[in-house]
């Protein structure tokens, strides 16, 4: 389906808002956000030349009526209407009560009776023997612990007409679609829980359907008509066809122009980067390094290059190597590689002499919630937490309760890489990679992002990660190019292959020639706190350790530089301080209890390029683009391109659309503000003690983000990008369906194309090239200007033009 | 603050002995005196350095925590206006002052509660809360009536322990009063439901209201009144069961409990229930540095609370073992399983008080529709003027006096059952509340002498908050479809200086104190007299159902979501 149509669609099922209001465009436009040249264009090709005058008129100043009324919600609403009742409020405290206890991992302290029975099986038994009851009345008891009981007969007795069954449970399901959205995933993947546990969306509408009928009943007798019997509208198909409608075009052109006012520039500065004269020598670089396309490597691989000693290179921060890890002393595995692959290895970390398990830090015990040892913590705990909060808001520091990427693998710890014949008979993985298993993964790697040549003594791989404290949402700080999870254990693992001197062999053999001096180190970098740990350094050559040194000295001023340019985001962080206090500051920040924004995550992502690092060397792209390294000229065919691009859109794509619909309705596809979030059985929160699940970002994640669609610009032949694109449908629908947006950069010809109705058309920018100058990078950092509200049109001030950086 | 500081400082230099300070006079007649005291003794001390240690933490935490939240603002002010109000109890050198200081902390839990007032739930709980609280400063309006009629003046803190040895035994139904007040705000069971519905707000506010400061001020009443039923052995007993009650009933809750801050709630009451043991018992070093000790971890662990994901996750990374229980289907399998769901359900606390006291109200109001008519109006304005003539005109029987306070009584109290079951439109809602106060004050004059400046400070009080309302409920009712209260309007979205005069007019409306009304009433209550136990019934109902359905009518027309504009809104179950 069409991007718009889709979200139109479901604006009118689910009641979501999907885009900004007329209003919100509107005064984008006058302040200059959305540009008057691209509106004006915009409107001509929606509505083609003849029709400008009238749509332009349409766009600026028509006003629309007209509130829409989610059609999910309206057959349920006949309830309310018909009698002095509150189903939802009725029934939805006491459900979610039951489902958080059942699928709890550990907060409650006694865990729910019966628990490995399925859900309603587990309340069944338990009720049985029970002084008290979960359903109050004789019905709706009897029908819980009738074996034949169907969801028709529930629905009879609650609809009565089987024409509206459909449109009632879909309504009742969407009326706390966390909950029933957390119940699904579960049914299909009991594996994301430690703790998994049998559920099913069925036994949840039979449970839910029981207690509506037993709130009725409390409240009416049997003096209760079914809902089918007292409405009188027509059942309705709820995903039946939405009308075309003129607000929908307006929109449309709107947020178009919105989109492309961005675009535009961003095409003009990409062309007229691969114009300008690249005067950085090739070959002479110390060493090279491979961060993550995480669009927030963008800073400080744009930093560690100002050295100019490092070339960077991006690549998904998995870094090719898939597998199940299995942390010291853990009694689970952890997968590490991007979520739709499954691997077939296993690393285990060998513990080493020194332990690592994790302290306990007692007030978060839940003996300190009992009665006996509850009276005593209280009695003695009292004052030593006092004296803890005060230390954290005058000096946060590391302790057991906040989340440290570092913590993820330890140095010491030696890993399981090469294979040597052992297997987890349990779980049917192999522990370790053969050698032609590993140089399958590093040659593939390689080849992906063209390097296959100048290869610099030191080569590293550096995964990224996130420490935050005090934050259920610190999970979204990770990205799904790695795992989901920190990258330090892919990189390292990445490294280890690299340098393992079989498979030098056999890449050698294979044509892809690692010179013997060459040697890889892995690495992690903490977006929050911006640190880099690096891993295996003992093993390097007395040689290579001194340059390594050296280059130590590189990344830490390229910290120190990133770190300043994510300071002008923060409020509370004055820029213009020296880079020591802005470095202490930004790491308390990810240390610290009272500090919401650790860091932004994705926030502000809007571009994806693949292509050399010349395309974009001299670019302050502002942190929003991901960034895959991939050489046209090592591939001139395409035959690595489809590896490279396939699992582009699903990554950044899905990352973009996320903070996109968490952007533009907060309240109800987003979590709103984090700040009353109640953590719920461990794996959600919540608002309150009853509220619903809150799926989404939250507020303190979106604000900086402007919400486009991801334009994806591959420098090569557009005729070889169209062939790998739409040999596979699964790829190609991203971008017919416009989820995604493609742009290729014919580097030989230098120019733009687009993708448009599955064919690619030559673009001419049509901002003005002068307008993308030439700046110096502390000038624009210091003088850039900090959003006065998280309203888009105060807030996409703070995102800032693209500009030529000065080499 | 900085006065309640000085104070302090004072206190500390001469000699940590209780101190005395006969503040400014309010009001004054021949029979009743309303003046400010203050008194500071050990007591306090210690809550005022908890508070002052917490507020100030919590500020310095907020100004970070909440930075460009929407509200930022608003969250300060409420704090603040929260502080003083403490301050102003735990100084209170009568029952006079430390029932103001009361109302004001009231006033900002619901505020504070109802902070994200754009969404169903921070509205819906901060009502259930905020009707709790109102029956427990009813109880406290007759603890203070009681109070007056037994004593037969001003009772100052400093002077307890001469009173004692003159009235004994009367001290017992003043003692059972203060009692169920500190219950209801201690959240003691059959209270405790309140508690973790109250941490709507931002965490932060959780931490400082229901972790540390608020909840705590139910054992400093029951610190402070102790001399008054120290006397009284079954009394004390009777604390300290309720003590254990709710510690063994909160801690049945606290394990079976999935959420973080429900959890941390109930283990804060369970502590409380055993300060009531220790006050009881005459413990009150033991009961004072166990709230100093239990508000501190409670609000650690409340502000720590998002923390509780990653660590017990990585926690049980390491150490988990899947918990092993077999429930027999035996006695003692029994107990546990009925245990379980008793505790699930917090022991049906919050369903027994809807469906036993909220919604029986509000099925007999929907059967006075009546009520709404335009007749039935004329009928009051009537029946009113008749009313003032016979209780002004001293000639009138005693007959018709007393059927006239009995017709008022019964008016003002069906008048506020209508308008709090009322679905109707605002203004006629509105309108109701106006009313039944008109008639409550009737009520109050035919039983009483009075004067007419006092007269006059009740009439004024309400005839303004009336008007005001009635201009800001004309001022939003413009459209096609009359402003109806059948459901939430959201109107602080749109017109929040509308919003806050109309708050202003309904805290006067419900006798908020020191609103010239809350003194009127105040007064009038005075001419009650002891033995006429069912006038007081009259007016507790009164007073309960006038400030609840008043707040319920400013809550429906301003809070919720707002649906008017095209914006996102939030859904009712988040
Ligand atoms: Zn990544």
């Amino acid at each position: 389906m069409l991007f718009y149509d889709a979200i139109f669609k479901a604006s009118e099922i689910f009641g979501y808002k999907v885009t900004f209001s007329l209003a919100e465009y509107r005064n984008l436009y006058r302040t200059g956000r959305i540009h008057t040249t691209i509106l004006e264009r915009t409107v001509r090709e929606h509505k083609g030349d003849e029709h400008f005058d009238e749509w332009y008129r349409k766009v600026l100043h028509e006003t629309f009526g007209g509130q829409l009324e989610a059609r999910i919600h309206a057959l349920r609403k006949g309830w309310r209407e018909h009698y002095p009742i509150d189903l939802n409020n009725a029934v939805h405290p006491l459900l979610f009560r039951i489902l958080c206890s059942y699928l709890d991992q550990g907060i409650a302290i006694v865990p729910f009776p019966y628990e490995n029975a399925g859900l309603l099986d587990a309340i069944r038994a338990l009720e049985k023997n029970s002084a008290a009851h979960f359903l109050n009345t004789d019905r709706a008891r009897t029908l819980l612990h009738d074996p034949d009981l169907t969801l028709e007969v529930l629905l009879t007795i609650l609809v009565g007409k089987q024409e509206y069954f459909e449109e009632y449970i879909y309504g009742q399901q969407f009326a706390h679609r966390g909950w029933s959205g957390m119940v699904s995933t579960l049914e299909n993947r009991p594996e994301t829980l430690l703790y998994p546990k049998k559920i099913a969306l069925k036994d949840l509408i039979l449970l839910e359907c029981l207690m509506e009928i037993d709130a009725l009943d409390s409240a009416f007798g049997l003096n209760w008509k079914p809902l089918g019997e007292l409405t009188n509208r027509p059942p309705m198909d709820i995903f039946a066809d939405i009308d075309a409608k003129e607000i929908y075009d307006v929109i449309k052109i709107w947020h178009d122009a919105f989109e492309w006012s961005y675009y535009d520039e961003a095409l003009m500065a990409i062309k007229k980067s691969a114009s300008h004269n690249p005067n950085t020598k090739e070959g002479a670089k110390r060493f090279q390094a491979i961060f993550c396309i995480d669009e927030r490597e963008d800073s400080i691989r744009r930093h560690i290059e100002s050295t100019g000693a490092c070339e960077t290179l991006g690549a998904p921060g998995f870094f090719g190597v898939e597998f199940y890890f299995h942390p010291a002393h853990a009694k689970f595995y952890d997968k590490l590689c991007p979520a739709p692959v499954t691997p077939a290895f296993l690393i285990e970390e060998i513990p080493s002499a020194e332990k690592h398990t994790p302290a306990r830090e007692i007030v978060y015990t839940k003996e300190s919630h009992t009665l006996i040892r509850g009276t005593v913590a209280s009695y003695i705990l009292g004052i030593p937490s006092l004296v803890k909060l005060i230390f954290n808001l005058l000096s946060p520091t590391m302790s057991p309760a906040i989340a440290d990427a570092f913590a993820h693998m330890h140095d010491e710890n030696e890993l399981t890489v090469v294979h040597e014949g052992k297997r987890d008979e349990a779980r049917n993985l192999q522990i370790g990679f053969t050698v032609a298993q590993m140089a399958d993964r590093v040659e593939k790697l390689l080849r992906g992002i063209g390097l296959v040549r100048n290869f610099t003594r030191l080569v590293y791989f550096i995964g990224h990660g996130s420490s935050s404290a005090n934050n259920p949402h610190h999970g979204a700080h990770d990205c799904g190019a790695c795992s989901g999870r920190p990258g330090s254990v892919n990189a390292r693992v990445a490294a280890t292959m690299a340098n393992h001197p079989d498979v030098r062999e056999e890449l050698r053999k294979r044509g892809l020639d690692i010179p013997a001096s060459t040697h890889f180190v892995g690495g992690l970098h903490d977006t929050a706190s911006d640190e880099i740990e690096f891993y295996d350094e003992r093993k390097m050559s007395a040689e290579h350790q001194e340059l390594h040194t050296q280059n130590k000295q590189d990344f830490e001023r390229a910290l120190d530089l990133n770190a300043k340019e994510r300071s002008r985001r923060f409020m509370s962080i004055d820029t213009k301080q020296s880079l020591e206090r802005i470095r202490k500051a930004i790491k308390q920040r990810s240390v610290s209890y009272f500090e919401p924004r650790p860091e932004l995550g994705h926030g502000t992502n809007a571009l994806c390029i693949v292509g050399n690092r010349a395309l974009t060397r001299n670019l302050f792209l502002d942190r929003r683009a991901f960034m895959n390294s991939y050489d046209y000229r090592t591939d001139p065919d395409g035959t690595f391109l489809t590896n490279v691009i396939a699992p582009l859109p699903l990554v950044c794509g899905g990352i973009n659309l996320e903070y996109y619909f968490s952007r533009m309705d907060n309240s109800k596809l987003g979590a709103g503000t984090k700040l009353p979030h109640n953590v719920m059985g461990l794996i959600g929160v919540a608002n309150s003690s009853d509220g619903d699940l809150r799926a989404g970002l939250p507020l303190q994640m979106i604000e900086v983000h402007d919400p486009i669609r991801l334009m994806m610009i591959v420098e090569h032949d557009p005729a070889v990008v169209s062939r790998v694109i739409l040999a596979t449908p699964a790829l190609s629908e991203w971008f017919t369906n416009e989820w995604v947006h493609l742009a290729a950069f014919h580097p030989e010809e230098n120019r733009l194309y687009i993708f448009k109705d599955r064919e690619f058309v030559p673009y001419e920018p049509c901002t003005d090239e002068t307008s993308v100058l030439e700046e110096d990078f502390l000038a624009v950092i210091e003088s850039a200007e900090k959003m006065k509200t998280n309203n888009i049109v105060d807030a996409t001030k703070e995102n800032l033009r693209i500009r030529l950086m000065p080499r | 603050m900085f006065m309640f500081a000085w104070t302090f400082a004072l206190w500390v230099r001469g000699g940590v002995e209780p101190i005395f300070d006969a503040g400014l006079t309010l009001f004054s007649s021949d029979a009743y005196v309303f003046a400010f005291n203050f008194y500071m003794d050990a007591i306090s001390a210690v809550f005022f350095g908890v508070t002052c240690l917490i507020t100030i933490l919590i500020l310095l935490f907020s100004k970070y925590y909440m930075h460009r939240d929407p509200g930022f603002r608003r969250f300060h002010a409420t704090i603040l206006l929260f502080v003083f109000g403490l301050s102003l109890v735990i100084f209170s050198g009568n029952f006079e002052t430390l029932f103001v200081g009361w109302e004001f902390i009231g006033i900002s839990s619901f505020l504070l509660i109802s902070f994200y007032r754009d969404r169903y739930l921070p509205t819906k709980n901060s009502l259930k809360v905020f009707a709790l609280y109102r029956i427990a400063d009813t109880l406290f309006i007759i603890a203070l009536w009681y109070a007056h009629h037994l004593f037969d003046k001003n009772v100052l803190f400093s002077e307890f322990a001469s009173l004692i040895g003159e009235h004994g035994n009367d001290l017992l139904i003043l003692g059972i009063l203060f009692v169920a007040v500190a219950m209801i705000k201690s959240a003691q069971f059959p209270f405790s439901y309140w508690l973790p519905r109250a941490m709507e707000g931002p965490t932060t506010s959780s931490a400082i209201f229901y972790g540390a400061l608020s909840v705590h001020i139910g054992l400093f009443l029951l610190l402070r009144t102790y001399p008054l039923w120290e006397g009284n052995t079954g009394l004390r007993i009777l604390v300290a069961l309720v003590g254990l009650l709710t510690a063994l009933i909160a801690t049945s809750i606290t394990r079976v409990q999935s959420s973080a801050k429900t959890q941390i709630a109930y283990a804060s009451v369970t502590q409380i229930g055993i300060m009531f043991v220790e006050v009881a018992a005459g413990l009150h070093a033991l009961a004072l540095f166990h709230f100093v000790s239990n508000a501190c971890l409670r609000t650690y662990q409340l502000l720590i609370s998002p923390s509780i994901l990653s660590y017990l996750i990585h926690y049980q990374f390491y150490t988990f073992t899947p918990p092993t229980h077999k429930m027999q289907p035996n006695f003692v399998g029994k107990i546990r399983s009925t245990l379980f769901i008793l505790g699930l359900k917090e022991w049906n606390m919050d369903s027994v008080m809807t469906h036993h006291i909220w919604q029986p109200l509000k099925s007999m109001g929907q059967r006075l529709r009546f009520l709404d008519k335009k007749p039935a109006l004329m009928f009051c304005v009537a029946l009113l003027f008749l009313g003032m003539y016979v209780a002004h005109d001293e000639h009138a029987s005693r007959m018709i006096v007393s059927g006239m306070t009995w017709v008022s009584a019964v008016l003002s109290i069906l008048l506020f059952v209508r308008s709090y079951a009322n679905t109707g439109t605002a203004l006629a809602c509105w309108t109701q509340v106006f009313f039944g106060q008109v008639f409550a004050f009737v009520f109050l004059i035919t039983l009483t002498e009075v004067t007419f400046q006092t007269a006059l400070i009740y009439l004024t009080g309400i005839v303004l908050a009336y008007a005001a309302g009635l201009l800001c409920l004309r001022f939003l009712d413009t459209g096609s479809v009359r402003l109806s209260v059948s459901e939430y309007h959201g109107y602080m979205y749109k017109h929040p200086a509308i919003g806050n005069i109309f708050f202003v007019a309904t805290l006067a409306m419900v006798m908020f104190p020191i609103t010239p009304s809350f003194i009127g009433e105040e007064v009038l209550l005075s001419g009650i007299h002891t033995d006429q136990s069912a006038f007081v019934a009259v007016f507790i109902l009164g007073y309960v159902l006038s400030g609840v359905s008043s707040m319920r009518l400013f809550a429906k027309v301003f809070f919720g979501p707002h649906a008017k504009t095209y914006h996102e809104m939030a859904y009712r179950s988040s």
